[in-house]
């Protein structure tokens, strides 16, 4: 979304364009109020349990 | 369900990394491998960064290298910039110049204005340029800020909107504006180390609206400003100058001491450059494509029916007229936000960046609003009852709609 500097095609990035038609079609199911979308989709990601790792580090303790 | 789009991912394979302090050298090391990944291939990039930062103009070289477009004059790489462990300075600057912006959990950025090395020999009048010459550059690099950040915050914004009616009943005042609201419910998202900056950019969106105020008095009040739409840059610069004296005074009315010697005309100068960049701000072509872009999600359905029926010339200015005062305070309030990061050092969890609007991903935080949502969420097409288990919609779009299942041959007709 950064504006392209003077001489630059204006045209629109691959990613430009799918932002721009996911902003579109979220309002085309949830209407103006944006933080529904994001609560429907949040709502179904899988957190997964988060594991501790466990380093194999050679501890030093020393004045 | 969400699908993975290459545009917002980070790809070691197409990389480059930003390590250690940003000076010439980095720039030596970069530049060969800028060009071998832009040249002939115009996919995403990720710059991969763990910075203190460094040299400003050596980070700008690096950074216009990296949109530059090519000899068929292609639109500039599309930058997914990644902070993983620190990037400060001048690298937080890189980090909020991609135009996806991601920070791993635990790294953290620090945003602050430009300094000097120490100069020896300071006279009075090499104070006074370099206290001047300081000040431009700081307001250059927070309204490049602006630019750099505008649309992550316009998603903040509109983001949390939807829950601004509930954040009115649950304090019991319904009077709050739609950017009260906001700000109220970013500081609490953020982290108490955080929160000055916020404060700090409320309280200088508060002196544009003083400093507004008084400058539109003397403005109407002045024939030639209004008759020739200012009369002139020097001359509106004067209109400009006298509703801040009188702001001034009448601010200091009640203080005996203060005068426009001892203070007062430093304070003059700060508001007069406060006033400036308040109007080149909403005059702005950013702000107008912003106004463009969100208009129909602030617009009632009475505003669109009115705006149907206007012819298509004038259709950009009445659509302007309508949405800008939606628009105006949050934008104001974001060009004093990016002023605000660089007074003072202002060191930021990825978290707080994300709500601030400088970057749009915390990694392990998928519950964050994450704008990429918009680009990768997909409807599920082998869900038979596809709207329960996909989002619940209001009015379902014929792409969403999901076919019936076949009728079996021998139903009856």
């Amino acid at each position: 979304m950064i504006t392209q500097p003077s001489g630059m095609k204006l045209m629109q990035t691959p990613a430009e364009k799918a932002l721009s038609a996911g902003i579109d079609r979220a309002y085309a199911i949830f209407g103006p109020d944006l933080a529904a979308f994001f609560e429907a989709v949040t709502a179904n990601i899988k957190t997964g349990e988060r594991k501790g790792v466990q380093l194999e580090l050679p501890l030093v303790k020393q004045k | 369900m969400i699908v993975p789009d290459p545009n917002f991912r980070p790809n070691p394979d197409r990389a480059i990394y930003v390590q250690g302090t940003i000076d010439q050298g980095t720039v030596d090391r970069l530049t060969p491998e800028i060009i071998k990944l832009t040249v002939g291939n115009r996919g995403p990039i990720t710059v991969f960064i763990d910075s203190p930062g460094g040299n400003v103009a050596s980070a700008e070289v690096i950074l216009k290298l990296l949109q530059a477009t090519n000899q068929d004059n292609d639109p500039a790489c599309w930058l997914i910039t990644v902070v993983t462990s620190r990037a400060a300075s001048a690298a937080a600057d890189l980090l909020s110049s991609g135009n996806y912006a991601i920070a791993y959990p635990e790294s953290t950025l620090l945003y602050h204005g430009v300094r000097t090395p120490s100069v020896s020999g300071i006279t009075v009048e090499l104070a006074s340029l370099l206290a001047e010459s300081l000040k431009i550059s700081n307001d250059r690099y927070a309204m490049a800020l602006t630019r750099k950040s505008e649309w992550r915050f316009m998603f903040r914004f509109m983001g949390l909107r939807g829950k601004f009616a509930e954040h009115r009943t649950a304090t019991g005042n319904p009077r709050l504006t739609e950017l009260d609201c906001f700000v109220a419910m970013l500081r609490e998202n953020i982290s108490n180390k955080a929160k000055p900056v916020i404060d700090q950019a409320y309280k200088r969106y508060l002196r544009y609206n003083d400093l507004i105020t008084h400058f539109l008095k003397v403005a109407t009040r002045d024939k030639r400003f209004m008759a020739s739409a200012g009369g002139g840059k020097a001359y509106s610069e004067g209109v400009m100058l006298r509703g801040i004296i009188n702001f001034e005074i009448a601010s200091n009315k009640k203080n005996k001491d203060w005068t426009f010697q001892d203070g007062g005309l430093v304070r003059l100068t700060d508001d007069f450059y406060l006033l400036q960049e308040y109007f080149s701000s909403v005059t702005s072509e950013q702000f107008k494509e912003i106004c463009g872009r969100w208009g129909q999600y602030v617009l009632t359905e009475e505003q669109k029916a009115e705006l149907a029926v206007v012819p298509a010339e004038e259709k950009e200015a009445k659509t302007l007229e309508k949405v800008r005062p939606h628009f105006q305070p949050l934008w104001s309030f974001f060009v004093a936000l990016c002023h605000a990061l660089q007074e003072g050092e202002n060191e930021l969890s990825g978290a707080d960046a994300f709500w601030l609007g400088l970057i749009d991903e915390v990694i392990g935080m998928p519950h964050l609003p994450l704008t990429r949502y918009l680009a990768e969420y997909q409807a599920d097409p082998e869900l038979p009852q596809g709207p329960e288990k996909n989002l619940q919609p209001k009015e379902l779009p014929s792409e969403f709609a999901v076919s019936a299942p076949q009728e079996s041959g021998n139903a009856p007709a």
